[in-house]
């Protein structure tokens, strides 16, 4: 069954529009979608939804203590978007989010389509490295039996391919319009799409004679999604200024910009500076950093801009730091028996809390 | 009758032989690196939680009582109030997609990843005693649905090494376990059930919150095992060909045949049960023995090769004994290292393929007794393998010392008897060369397939399959070898020229026997050195 790209942007719209404005997704969502096709299967649609909600998460996570901290408006798609630093995290972020899901679906063998499939490989060789319409239909029949033959020869385990490929079309397929904008968000979602593969943990197990290490089989694992945002985080430090308007006789080249050829698949990429933080941006839903909690966490486990956050977040923005002092009641003593029995006792602890005000 | 093939092969027809040999050798890299593909396959289930509204059913070997892919599955993130942990099914089908399996794809190996998350409220060591209740099923194609057979069960006990991340909602990273192996793929389609029994006795009580576990499996590839298997078949009767012809020639000869005969034809018939193509069987029936039979067999293959090594160094050594041993027995201690080192390892074997047979979630390192029980048989094996090393050593050197003062005498020799010298001096000196670059290049090539196996192999288009290379190539490298020694240490049936040794071109020289010589034992001739020498 073929799917016409219209429709695809339809359900692409539905799926961000869901993301944005209500975090959770119900599976009813899905039984609403009138199309069952091959690639809108209701279980590949949630777990795209899934993957977008993961992809938020994480985001909000890593960047909890830093001046944009990663809110629900940005994963919203609006015209007016600007192609900034943190707009390239967050398409990262997303397509990185939906390999990763459909990835782990495809290990529950809950979606058709995924597994071995070689012919992908090549098809991204023969076309150019980004596709802006959502050309790239997978040829079902074809690759169904081209599974057949390779599990009947060579056994197959890849499947970030079909995350990769599915992403590609979901997200690129969204990319129309301004040049300069959709290249810039192209390379992001492209980034996002190989971190996923980048980051996989290599497992190996021996199985030769007598178990040993004469015949050793290694297969990739998939990455905690955590660990995939925290990638992106670090890429966000080092994220290049691109010039995509052609204008080398111009003098707006200078050293800083670099050019679109030299960016790798590994490095974010942007165009437009971003606003100040600090302050609020009622057109783009941006509260500024008034109100926001900060730590002074000194536990081994916090992080250096943790630490810092109330530095970074209120005196640096000219806020004050508001300190709270309340009591909570909180669970400690707890005995956990899997799967579902946590015991805890409830105690009472002062806590010191701050904001900037 | 003078001595062996190797001796009297003029250099033009041994460089022939070689040649042909070396050819066959490329082909057998060839076939495994651009024909077959990696030698085995997997694939990683990410295992679905089901609900199990009747627990205490679960260990009842109900056929019917199965959970499939259309169980109602759970999400182990949601709370669950008021259900516990036997409520809980894990369930894996293998293989993934709708794929089968093939008899093929021979043996199944299935690793468990356990996922957990941490939680702030949750404490959990860094060792895990994960304690499982599993089922493992089966079906076949032309079975309805739902029909699944019953396969084996178990309550099996792993110990899961993990290191925390110290932060809320973070993945501990934890080690892989072995949770099943299966000798044989006989069937279509796999199903595993398995839940993790909570109690009050501190079984799983260390355990923290588990997001996901999942089933990685490993199968032979279907297309490995085809050129392996024709592999087998090419081999198998050109050294069945080989044997009979290298026993006729033995018997050809007025005597009976010595030691090294013997021993050339216990290699042979080793490599021949190890290169006879009985898997082919396993496609017929269901043989679950078939990968202990296919350790044994290549055990039994190596301890031929070993002992036929210690024993050529021997014969060759005890020139100034002028006693000719030419028994086993003169050997036992020799022998015995690799009699305890393969013993050690078979038993080894037995205790966890072998029971496997029985129970395939069987493991002995789980159990303190079962890991220091292992461990002592590997020791042991180790330390006979040292003791083989240095025994083997020991008796080379002494062949080279021995051969080296003999050497010396060699100028005040006469023509031919001194050819005749260096003929078996040469031809110690061809296995010593031949064997030495063989073990080494298995050294080499196991230590390559760790590394090409360690490389991250996405984005790359190389259509050369390295371990399947190195797998074919050493397992023919080995089959030459035996082929080159049976051929070249064959009795030669060349007549003695008399006398008439020197040719004028040096290449053409053929090595014989001086017609006096008293020994009808042309293989260990070099015995009867010390008394030549004297002689001369």
């Amino acid at each position: 069954m073929k799917m016409n790209s219209a429709h695809l942007l339809f359900v692409t719209f539905l799926l961000l529009m869901y993301c944005s404005v209500s975090f959770t997704w119900s599976s009813s969502i899905s039984s609403i979608l009138p199309v069952k096709g091959p690639i809108l299967q209701p279980e590949l649609f949630e777990s795209l939804a899934n993957g977008a909600q993961k992809a938020m998460r994480a985001c909000q996570t890593v960047f909890k203590w830093d001046k944009w901290n990663c809110p629900e408006s940005s994963f919203s798609r609006r015209i007016k978007e600007k192609a900034t630093k943190e707009q390239a995290v967050v398409h990262a972020m997303l397509s990185a989010g939906l390999v990763h899901s459909v990835t782990k679906n495809c290990s529950k063998g809950i979606l058709k389509g995924c597994g071995c499939n070689p012919q992908l490989r090549g098809l991204s060789q023969t076309n150019p490295k980004y596709i802006t319409s959502s050309r790239l239909i997978r040829p079902k029949e074809h690759s169904n039996k081209k599974i057949k033959v390779e599990w009947s020869w060579g056994g197959c385990s890849d499947d970030v391919e079909y995350g990769q490929s599915l992403a590609k079309k979901v997200l690129d397929g969204l990319e129309i319009g301004n040049y300069s904008k959709s290249y810039a968000n192209l390379h992001n979602n492209l980034v996002g799409r190989t971190i996923i593969r980048n980051t996989m943990i290599k497992k190996c197990k021996c199985h030769g004679v007598s178990g040993s290490c004469s015949l050793q089989t290694c297969w990739m694992h998939i990455a905690p999604f955590h660990k995939i945002a925290k990638v992106i985080r670090q890429r966000y430090k080092k994220a290049v200024k691109i010039n995509v308007e052609n204008r080398a006789s111009d003098s707006m080249s200078s050293s800083s910009i670099t050019k679109i050829s030299d960016i790798s698949k590994h490095q974010l990429a942007f165009i437009e500076t971003s606003p100040d933080y600090c302050l609020a941006d009622s057109s783009m839903g941006w509260p500024g950093t008034k109100g926001r909690p900060c730590s002074r966490s000194r536990t081994e486990t916090s992080t250096r801009l943790e630490k810092r956050s109330c530095k970074n977040l209120c005196r640096h923005c000219g806020h004050k730091v508001r300190r709270y002092k309340r009591e909570i009641k909180m669970n400690c003593n707890c005995s956990f028996k899997w799967c579902c029995e946590v015991k805890c006792d409830i105690c009472t602890e002062t806590v010191v809390e701050f904001f900037c005000d | 009758m003078p001595g062996t093939i190797l001796e009297n092969l003029s250099g033009r027809k041994l460089s022939i032989l070689v040649g042909i040999l070396l050819i066959c050798q490329i082909a057998c890299f060839l076939i495994g690196g651009f024909v077959a593909p990696s030698p085995a396959g997997s694939q990683s289930i990410l295992t679905t939680v089901c609900y199990d509204d009747q627990p205490d059913l679960f260990n009842k070997n109900d056929d019917n009582r199965w959970f499939t892919p259309k169980c109602k599955s759970i999400n182990l993130q949601d709370k669950h109030s008021g259900l516990n942990a036997t409520n809980f099914v894990f369930m894996g089908k293998m293989p993934l997609y709708n794929m089968d399996f093939s008899r093929w794809h021979q043996n199944l190996v299935g690793v468990l990843q356990v996922e957990m998350e941490h939680k702030k409220e949750i404490t959990t060591t860094n060792v895990i005693d994960l304690t499982l209740d599993v089922k493992l099923g089966y079906r076949n194609k032309e079975d309805p649905d739902d029909k699944w057979t019953y396969h084996s069960s178990s309550v099996e006990k792993r110990i899961v090494e993990c290191s925390s991340p110290n932060k809320d909602g973070y993945s501990y990273s934890c080690s892989t376990v072995q949770l099943f192996e299966l000798g044989s793929l006989h069937h279509d389609y796999y199903l595993l059930n398995f839940r993790i029994p909570v109690d009050d006795k501190g079984t799983n009580a260390n355990l923290g919150f588990i997001s996901d576990i999942y089933l990685i499996i490993i199968h032979m590839n279907v297309g490995f095992t085809k050129v392996w298997l024709s592999l087998k078949t090419v081999l198998f009767p050109v050294l069945i060909a080989i044997m009979v012809w290298f026993w006729n020639r033995v018997h050809l000869l007025q005597r009976t045949p010595v030691l090294l005969e013997y021993l050339l034809m216990i290699v042979g018939g080793t490599l021949a049960i190890l290169d006879a193509p009985i898997e082919f069987l396993t496609l017929y029936f269901d043989i679950p023995f078939m990968l202990l039979l296919g350790d044994i067999r290549q055990g039994v293959f190596y301890a031929a090769l070993l002992s036929f090594w210690i024993i050529f160094a021997g014969e060759h050594m005890l020139i100034q004994d002028g006693v000719h041993k030419n028994s086993l027995k003169a050997y036992w201690m020799h022998l015995s290292g690799i009699l305890v080192g393969c013993l050690s390892l078979l038993i080894f074997d037995l205790c966890e393929r072998g029971v496997h047979l029985h129970n395939p979630f069987y493991s002995i390192w789980v159990t303190p007794i079962g890991t220091n029980l292992a461990l002592s048989f590997i020791i042991l094996a180790g330390i006979s393998a040292g003791i083989y090393f240095i025994f083997l050593c020991y008796m080379i050197w002494m062949a080279y010392r021995n051969i080296s003062i003999k050497r010396s005498v060699l100028p005040t020799m006469s023509t031919a008897r001194r050819l005749h010298y260096e003929g078996i001096i040469y031809r110690f000196n061809f296995l010593m060369l031949v064997t030495v670059v063989c073990a080494a290049v298995t050294i080499v090539s196991f230590i390559l397939s760790q590394i090409a196996e360690g490389q991250n192999k996405w984005d790359e288009n190389v259509e050369l399959e390295v371990s399947s290379a190195l797998f074919t190539g050493v397992y023919g490298m080995w089959n030459i070898y035996t082929f080159a020694m049976l051929i070249l240490y064959a009795p030669s049936h060349k007549q003695w020229p008399t006398d008439s040794l020197c040719g004028d071109n040096g290449e053409e020289v053929e090595f014989s026997r001086l017609p006096t010589d008293p020994s009808p034992n042309e293989i260990s001739s070099l015995t009867t050195f010390a008394g030549k020498a004297s002689i001369d």
